[in-house]
Order: C-alpha cells, then structure tokens, then sequence
C-alpha cells in the first residue's frame, strides 16, 4: 500500500511541473496536461481510438506471443546444447545488432506492406533478446534438481513443467516484461511505416498535422494500457510463479 | 536372503585420465543394510552415481539380478527438493498416483502438520527428512544414501537414523549407505565396506556384531567401533 502511494505520489509530481511548464511557456508545442485530457476524452468519445488501440494491441499481442514463443525456444536450445550455440552465436549477434528500422523495411519490401510482414518484422526484433536471456536461465539449470528428475525416473512431462521449467520463471518473466516494453514501440513504428491503422498510423497522421495535443493523447492513452497490463497481468503472474520465495521471506 | 542380490562390478571409473574408481566389486544382499566407509574425497558419490545410472561412463556393470527397472531412491548429501514444491508436492512429484500413501508416509514422517510448508521454510533437518520420505514413497528395491545426516546436530540426525531403520524394517529395501563415520555405519548397518583413497577399491569386510537395536552413542557401539581401529589402526585412512 505504501508502495502505491509512492507511485500515485510521483505521477502527480509530474503532471504538476508539466502543468506549471505549460502554464509558463504558453505555446503550441507543449499543450497543458488539461489540454491532453480533453482532447483524449474528445477521442474517446467520437470512438475513433477504440478501433486503431485494438489494432495495435492486436499486433502487439500477435508478435509478443510469437516472439517470447520462439525466442525461448531457440535461447534454451542454446543453453542446454554447446553444438547449438556454436552454431547460433554469430547469428544471434547479428540478430541483436540489426536496427529495428532495417529489419522493418526489408520485412515490407520481401513480403509486401501485408499485416503478416508488419507483426513479423516485430517479432523477429525481439526474438534475439528473448533467446539472448533464455539462454542464461538453461544455462543457470540446477544440474542436481535435474538428477532428481532422473533418478526418480519423472516422466518427460513431469520433469518439464515441474522441475526445468520453474527455474526458468524469473528468466521467462524478464523477457516478458522487456518484450512487451519493446514489441509495442516497435509495432507503432511498423504501423507509421506501412499500415493503414493503428496508434502509429494515428500519431503519424497527426504529426502531419502538428496536432501535438492528439499525440499525447494517444501516447498517454496507450501507455496506460500497456501499463494496465503489465500490473493486471505481469505482476499477478508473477506473484503467482514465485509464490513460494514471498512466503520464505 | 534366498533372494539374489545386486551385482556392481566397477573394472574403471576415470574422470579425463585420472582413475577414480576400480577394479572393485560387491555384491549387496536382498533386503541388507550395506554401509559404504571411506574418506572424504575418496570417490564414494562417485561410485553411487553410477549405480544410481547418473554417470554411465564407466568400464563395469550393475547388475539389478531380480528386477529388469529396479526402482531406486536416492537421498543426497543436500536434501535436493524443488524450492518451488509445498512438502506434499515434493512428494507428489515421484509418485502422484497414490495420494493415501503420500499422506500415511508423511504422518510416519512426522511431516503432516507441515505439508503445505515450501522447503524454504523448513529447517535443515526437516529438510532432510522430506527427502528420506520422498526416497521411501516409491516403495526403492534398492536405496542410495549419500552421507544424508552430515551437518546436523546429533539429535535431528539421531532421530532421522530411528526413521531410517524403523521404514527399511517395514520395507525391506536393500540400502547403500555411504558415510566416513565409523560409528554410524556400526549403529546403522549389517554389513561395512572400507574403501581406500583413489583409486577407490575396496580394502576389508566387516560384519557388524552388536546385536540391534543400537544407535550412535551406544556404549555398544563405541566399544566395536574402538575395538576395529585397533585390530587396523589404518582403517578410516584408506
């Protein structure tokens, strides 16, 4: 509770001195968080945003799942397999060292500016740090727990869900958190560039027009969201996989 | 004792070059308490690893006469629970099948109260004593102890040896004790092995005497014990 107040507490302290910089500045550039909060609600209300947020968390749901799916796939193959790794290192480098900007372009000129090459080319910016991260966490396995599993002869399923994969947690919730930061950048930036809708398409069409008050009202609404879900989802799941360290302590 | 017993023939055990283990062979009873006595680093867990079939390269054969899939507990030097399980779902892992001899074997175990509990929350002795539950649930033809009561003190580990005989009487699993306490293979076991340094082999036989039940700190016991390092001062050296 105490945490929350803090959090609650620093929020205001921010739109308070945005609010006191607008009120001194009096421009265009930087509209007033009152300001922002009309033009939301005026969006809002014309229904207009309902349409482009659920497409872009459509998008962002899409290439999330695919690339924490294969990401930890190929990081943990990786992790338990020095063949693997010799294999993938350098390619993996190379993944991790593309800019997003490039991977995007090449993405809509080999596969045409289609939904399919919008979420790939997300995905495939993220599948790098994903296998990046997983493949600490198969390295970090507990070779004794595994010995356990052997010994007591646990089926495959069992020595998967109950003995490798809850090692893996706290790695697989580090990517989950950085992914979902990421991929929804990442989607607005493909949206701008090569889709008809969505939040980027939106802020785009919008800074043609210098509407800087729209902008941030689509930044603060979508924010929200991805906020909103990180704490509703992120965080009950992860209280709920490491249940067992908050009632050690 | 009409029953045959399980063969472990080692001809080499190496790590790289070095040999660790071998030749050295023993044949362990049906239903025996064998105890395995050695010094530390001599390469006892080593050699339980490969009759638990954890380390299959070695020169050598275990031979499970009576069964084809022997079952096997093992109870390691930690206790090697999953930090992630409550004590009954550590049980459960090994064998979920039967929830009644989960929950009588946790009773027996003095553990029911604290079920629930995450290993985390447990003493070092509790600990312990979930892993020897969780060795014993399986029903072991044969059961691997790896110095399991190291690092307690004298009560918790004098009650977890009670444990221990009072389930292998109820049971009769065959037991391969590895400890380097004399006094304790002597409380514990029928029989005691003594191995040597690297290259492990093995060094005498020993038929304990005094008559059961016995435990640490018997006058019994501690007068067999004193009496064999005088016949082979060099005993526990190897």
């Amino acid at each position: 509770m105490q945490n929350h107040s803090y959090r609650i507490g620093a929020l205001f302290a921010f739109l308070l001195l945005w609010q006191c910089a607008a009120l001194l500045l009096q421009d265009e550039i930087l509209p007033s968080p009152l300001l922002v909060m009309s033009t939301l609600l005026d969006t809002l209300a014309s229904g207009e945003m309902f349409e482009h947020m659920g497409m872009t968390l459509l998008r962002v749901a899409a290439a999330f799942t695919i690339a924490l799916g294969v990401g930890s796939l190929v990081g943990i193959l990786m992790g338990r397999s020095q063949r693997i790794n010799a294999a993938l290192d350098s390619l993996l480098v190379l993944g991790l060292n593309i800019p997003a900007l490039v991977v995007i372009f090449l993405c809509y000129i080999w596969f045409g500016l289609t939904e399919v090459a919008a979420i790939l080319a997300v995905a495939v910016n993220k599948i790098p740090n994903t296998a990046v991260t997983l493949r600490e966490g198969a390295r970090a396995i507990d070779e004794e727990l595994m010995q356990v599993a052997k010994v007591f002869r646990l089926s495959r399923r069992k020595t998967l869900f109950k003995v490798f994969l809850p090692q893996l947690y706290p790695y697989l919730m580090a990517a989950a958190r950085s992914g979902l930061a990421l991929v929804w950048k990442i989607v607005l930036v493909v949206e701008l560039l090569g889709r008809s809708n969505g939040v980027g398409f939106m802020l785009g069409t919008y800074f043609q027009y210098f509407d800087i008050a729209s902008i941030l009202a689509y930044t603060v609404a979508f924010a929200a969201i991805i906020m909103l879900i990180e704490m509703l989802l992120l965080d009950r799941l992860d209280k709920r996989l490491d249940r067992w360290r908050y009632r050690a302590s | 004792m009409a029953l045959p017993g399980i063969l472990i023939d080692v001809r080499q055990k190496r790590f790289d070059r070095h040999l660790v283990i071998g030749p050295l062979a023993l044949q362990l009873e049906h239903g025996e308490f064998t105890a395995l006595v050695g010094p530390s680093g001599c390469g006892k867990t080593t050699l339980l690893n490969l009759v638990a079939g954890l380390d299959r390269a070695f020169d050598g054969d275990i031979d499970f006469a009576r069964a084809t899939s022997p079952r096997l507990g093992y109870v390691f030097q930690s206790a090697r629970l999953m930090p992630w399980l409550s004590v009954r779902q550590n049980l459960e892992l090994v064998d979920g099948e039967d929830a009644t001899a989960s929950a009588a074997l946790l009773r027996q175990f003095g553990l029911y109260e604290c079920q629930d509990a995450y290993p985390s929350q447990l003493s070092g002795g509790m600990r312990r004593r979930v892993a020897l539950a969780r060795a014993f649930l399986i029903e072991p033809d044969l059961l691997l102890l790896d110095e399991p009561f190291l690092s307690l003190d004298q009560p918790a580990a004098n009650q977890l040896r009670d444990l221990l005989i009072d389930q292998w009487q109820a049971r009769g699993s065959s037991i391969l004790f590895v400890t380097h306490a004399l006094d304790e293979a002597i409380a514990l076991a029928d029989r005691i092995l003594f191995l040597s340094r690297q290259p492990m082999t093995l060094m005498r036989e020993y038929r304990v005497r005094a008559p059961r039940p016995r435990r640490v700190g018997d006058a019994a016991v501690a007068a067999e014990a004193n009496l064999l390092l005088e016949k082979y001062p060099g005993l526990l050296q190897g």
